[in-house]
């Protein structure tokens, strides 16, 4: 078994930060982004087999970024975090 | 007379007698002879007859003379005085004058009768003080000098004067006489003609004409005359000149045809063949200006006549605006009527000084009460006003009628019919005469009571939802700010040896905790809640320092313009919170110019008058120190500019933040006694005023920075009491000043506190929070703790301030807060200090 690759994104950086941490706690490698651009450039680059995603961001629309993945067929599977 | 021929004839005889008797002894004597002597005798005889002859030629000579000479002298004296009476019997003054010298020979009794003056006090003296002038004299004189004797008489008009001072005006008539005997020097004789009468009738004349022509030139009523016949002009006054446009020769070449429309003159005709003679009575006619302008005119006329032809003097009253006024009166009155029953509002007009009232239909449609009802008084009014309401809405009425204003307005409660009461908004507008004095007020009562619960409804609704939005924000961010610690403390406790990792995982727990309390600071800020500090701020001092931390924050692609006005005066708030605030302003304006941009700063001062105050809620009037924060971004849609105030709104373009930013400045703003506007274009950028109260120059007051005290020399020696609800927060304030080496007790409140206080006498410093269950908060705490040990030092703590802190400070003692959440360090420096002012304390009082 592979080792799970994580790409998280989420505008908030402690957040962002915090997830990397706990990926990597867990045994992932882990990628942490804070807008869209640079996620969906590493999404492309560093192809990874699970996505770490804050629905509930102020600045960004998870749902969109999700719509985008599913427009791309991106088939790394995608975790939603959400607070309320 | 009569001895005189008696003396003759004696003497003749006696002569005779002596020659005959003489003469005839001689010639005896001489001539004896006789022939001789007869023919001496003869001779003799012969001259004595010659001689008597002569005498008697020369005797009837003188007697016939003098006979004569009676004769015609008498005949003079009778023709003189025929002469003075005629002349006396002419009316008129008739005077002789010398012709070189101008001086009076006679004067008749008209002289005295026309000018005062007796005719014999005139002769001798010069003519000049008949005339009324020198200059009157002159021209006699100059008349005078053309006279010919003989010849034409001279006439000129003069004006004399009375001896009484009064002016005569007459014809001078002058004329050169020869005497009868052609060696006299001809005589000026001159005859003066009372014209006063005349000449005064006919002045009076001339003015009568003219005051009738101008009454006619002149009048402002256009008026002309034309002739019957043919119904050409024939004189046009100035006004109509003025009002149709043509010149006065036009008039005269036209008729009166010409200036009515082609459709009327068959009337017209008509209606001139069928006048009679005198006056018309008024009709209203259209009239034809030049430039084919319409007018409806009034027209009046008369018959009479000019140059010989039958014609008629019309006056033509414009009545066209008239005409138009009563037309737009009786719309008017039509409007108001309709408007009057379209609204809700129930009208009324008040006439002050009878207090009677008319009342509209809304009366009925809306409170239900028919005007019958009203009495006509606006007794009925003050009495349908709620009890609770009537002395305030009197009260300012009365303010109103003594005021010089006109308008009214006020919210009250007023009784329907059925005894419920409506919410209505009274407006009024109060009509003043000359004076000033109140004569008439107009008005209506509008029944707000629908709206009214509509709009609180609608506000309570956009009440819940901003809680809603501002609850659902702070769970978002403490939602994720505890992920971040949760996450971090399990991952410290999961690889506690691995070095990196435990200090990136504390790290995140630190900022974490950090931005939370930024984020209650915020919110804090934004309910108005947060202690501030106010002091007098340069702020032109402040803006220099604020431009340097600018120009490394915001990055080289905005420009940034910072000025100041050159007399700024200071502002009254706390610096801290103001540069926060405008860092949070700049950094909206910088999120707004994401391509680059201008950022302004301005400061200035201001002064808002009562009338700027009214148009801005929640502003005062006073003196402000403003400032200006305006970008060249993208701007905010006119749709969210009114709410960017509002806690958690934030767009999806804009930066990132906690949302709160506006939301708190607009707190600060508020609470420091100021205020904050925003205005906005879509596209051309954003300004945002930040107006702050007007501080005191010389009352500086801004404190040194807190110099953090480094004297932890002996902290074991000393005892500290910590007062603390919450045992997590306790026990960690314990921890951490236990392991700054002090000793510790510990209550969780205040009555127990007490407790360890009477059973530890070696604490020295009381460490309390300030809000506490159990009856007693950390003030009183402080306060009977004092009461016993007044040397025992205190520092608060608190996450929360209110009005336990703001309230009046029972002591001349620093408070020293602490405010939650702390960090080690500061909780080091406080205590520190704390224990350091209270040895100097005691050196203090020691000495």
């Amino acid at each position: 078994m592979t080792t799970p690759r994580v790409l998280i994104i989420d505008d908030d950086e402690l957040v962002a930060a915090t997830l990397h941490a706990m990926a990597e706690a867990v045994g992932a490698e882990a990628h942490a982004t804070s807008d869209s651009d640079s996620f969906f450039a590493a999404l492309e680059q560093w192809q990874p087999t699970h996505i770490l995603l804050d629905l509930n961001m102020p600045n960004l629309d998870g749902m969109e970024v999700i719509a985008e993945l599913a427009n791309r067929g991106v088939e790394a599977g995608i975790i939603v975090v959400s607070g309320v | 007379m009569s001895s005189w021929p008696l003396r003759v004839t004696v003497a003749y005889v006696l002569a005779g007698a002596l020659w005959i008797v003489g003469s005839d002894s001689l010639a005896v004597w001489l001539f004896g002879d006789l022939a001789t002597l007869a023919t001496a005798q003869t001779v003799k005889g012969l001259a004595y007859i010659a001689l008597s002859g002569a005498l008697v030629y020369w005797l009837a000579h003188l007697a016939v003379r003098s006979v004569t000479s009676a004769f015609e002298r008498r005949e003079l004296m009778v023709l003189r005085a025929l002469h003075e009476r005629v002349l006396d019997a002419v009316g008129h003054p008739v005077l002789a004058l010398e012709p070189g010298s101008g001086r009076i020979a006679s004067a008749n009794k008209a002289t005295d009768a026309l000018l005062g003056h007796a005719p014999e006090r005139l002769v001798g003296e010069s003519v000049r003080a008949l005339f009324a002038s020198a200059a009157e004299h002159v021209a006699f004189e100059q008349a005078r000098a053309g006279a010919v004797p003989d010849g034409d008489s001279v006439t000129l008009r003069a004006t004399l004067r009375h001896r009484n001072g009064s002016t005569v005006i007459a014809d001078v008539i002058i004329k050169r006489a020869t005497r009868a005997d052609p060696s006299d020097a001809p005589l000026d004789v001159v005859v003066m003609r009372d014209v006063t009468a005349q000449v005064e009738s006919v002045r009076r004349l001339a003015a009568e004409e003219r005051r009738y022509r101008n009454l006619f030139e002149h009048n402002p009523v256009p008026m002309w005359i034309y002739r019957v016949d043919d119904l050409r002009f024939l004189a046009v006054n100035d006004a109509a000149v003025a009002e149709y446009g043509y010149s006065r020769d036009e008039f005269l070449a036209m008729t009166i045809a010409d200036i009515r429309p082609p459709e009327d003159v068959a009337r017209l005709r008509e209606e001139i063949d069928g006048l009679g003679p005198g006056l018309r009575k008024p009709a209203v006619w259209r009239h034809l200006t030049r430039d084919g302008a319409g007018k409806l005119v009034r027209i009046s006329s008369h018959t009479t006549e000019m140059n010989g032809h039958a014609a008629r003097l019309v006056a033509a009253w414009d009545v066209t605006e008239q005409a138009r006024s009563e037309a737009a009166l009786r719309e008017s009155e039509q409007r108001f009527r309709r408007l009057t029953q379209a609204t809700l509002d129930a009208a009324w007009d008040w006439d002050i000084a009878t207090d009677a009232m008319w009342w509209g239909e809304g009366l009925g449609t809306v409170f239900g009460y028919t005007a019958e009802a009203t009495h006509g008084s606006i007794a009925f009014w003050r009495e349908h006003l709620h009890p609770d309401d009537r002395a305030r809405v009197l009260a300012n009425l009365d303010a109103l009628l003594a005021s010089d204003a006109h308008d009214w307005e006020q919210r009250y409660r007023f009784r329907r019919s059925d005894g419920s009461y409506a919410l209505v908004v009274g407006r009024g507008y109060l009509i003043r005469d000359e004076q000033g004095r109140p004569q008439r007020m107009f008005g209506g009562i509008n029944d707000v009571t629908e709206q009214t619960r509509m709009a609180e409804r609608l506000q309570e609704a956009e009440r819940m939802e901003a809680v809603g939005r501002l609850t659902g924000g702070v769970a978002h961010d403490f939602n994720n700010l505890l992920t971040v610690i949760l996450a971090n403390a399990r991952l410290l406790a999961r690889r506690p040896d691995e070095r990196a990792r435990v200090l990136q995982s504390s790290e995140l727990i630190a900022t974490a905790a950090r931005r939370g309390a930024d984020l209650t600071r915020s919110l804090l800020a934004f309910a108005r809640r947060q202690p501030l500090e106010p002091e007098n701020i340069d702020v032109a001092e402040l803006l220099a320092d604020f431009a340097t931390l600018l120009g490394r924050t915001l990055g080289e692609h905005i420009t940034i313009d910072v000025s100041c006005a050159g007399d700024l005066w200071p502002a009254l708030a706390d610096p801290g919170q103001l540069e926060s605030s405008l860092l949070n302003l700049c950094f909206n304006a910088r999120d707004a110019m994401p391509g680059g941009g201008t950022l302004t700063v301005r400061a200035g001062n201001r002064n808002i008058d009562a009338a700027q105050a009214a148009g801005e809620p929640g502003l005062e009037a006073g003196e402000y120190v403003e400032l200006v924060v305006t970008d060249t971004g993208c701007g905010i849609a006119p749709e969210v500019l009114g709410r960017v105030f509002e806690p958690f709104f934030t767009t999806k373009t804009a930066s990132k933040g906690t949302g709160l930013g506006l939301a708190s400045v607009y707190g600060f703003a508020r609470q420091s006694g100021g205020h904050v506007a925003i205005d906005s274009n879509p596209g051309r950028g954003t300004c945002v005023r930040l107006l702050l109260p007007r501080g005191r120059r010389d009352a500086h007051t801004a404190s040194a920075p807190l110099a953090l005290a480094t004297d932890a020399a002996a902290p074991s020696r000393r005892t500290i009491l910590v007062v603390e609800d919450d045992p997590l927060v306790r026990e960690c304030a314990v921890e951490q000043l236990r392991a700054l080496g002090y000793r510790v007790f510990e209550a969780g409140d205040g009555p127990d506190a007490l407790v360890q206080l009477d059973a530890h006498p070696e604490v020295e410093l009381l460490f309390t929070d300030i809000i506490m269950p159990g009856g007693m908060n950390g003030r009183e705490l402080a306060a009977a703790a004092r009461a016993e040990r007044p040397a025992l030092r205190v520092v608060y703590t608190s996450g929360y301030t209110d009005s336990v802190l703001t309230a009046p400070r029972d002591s001349a003692d620093d408070i020293m807060l602490l405010g939650k959440p702390y960090e080690p360090d500061e909780l080091a420096a406080l205590v520190a200090r704390a224990f350091e002012t209270s040895a100097s304390r005691a050196d203090a009082s020691r000495s």
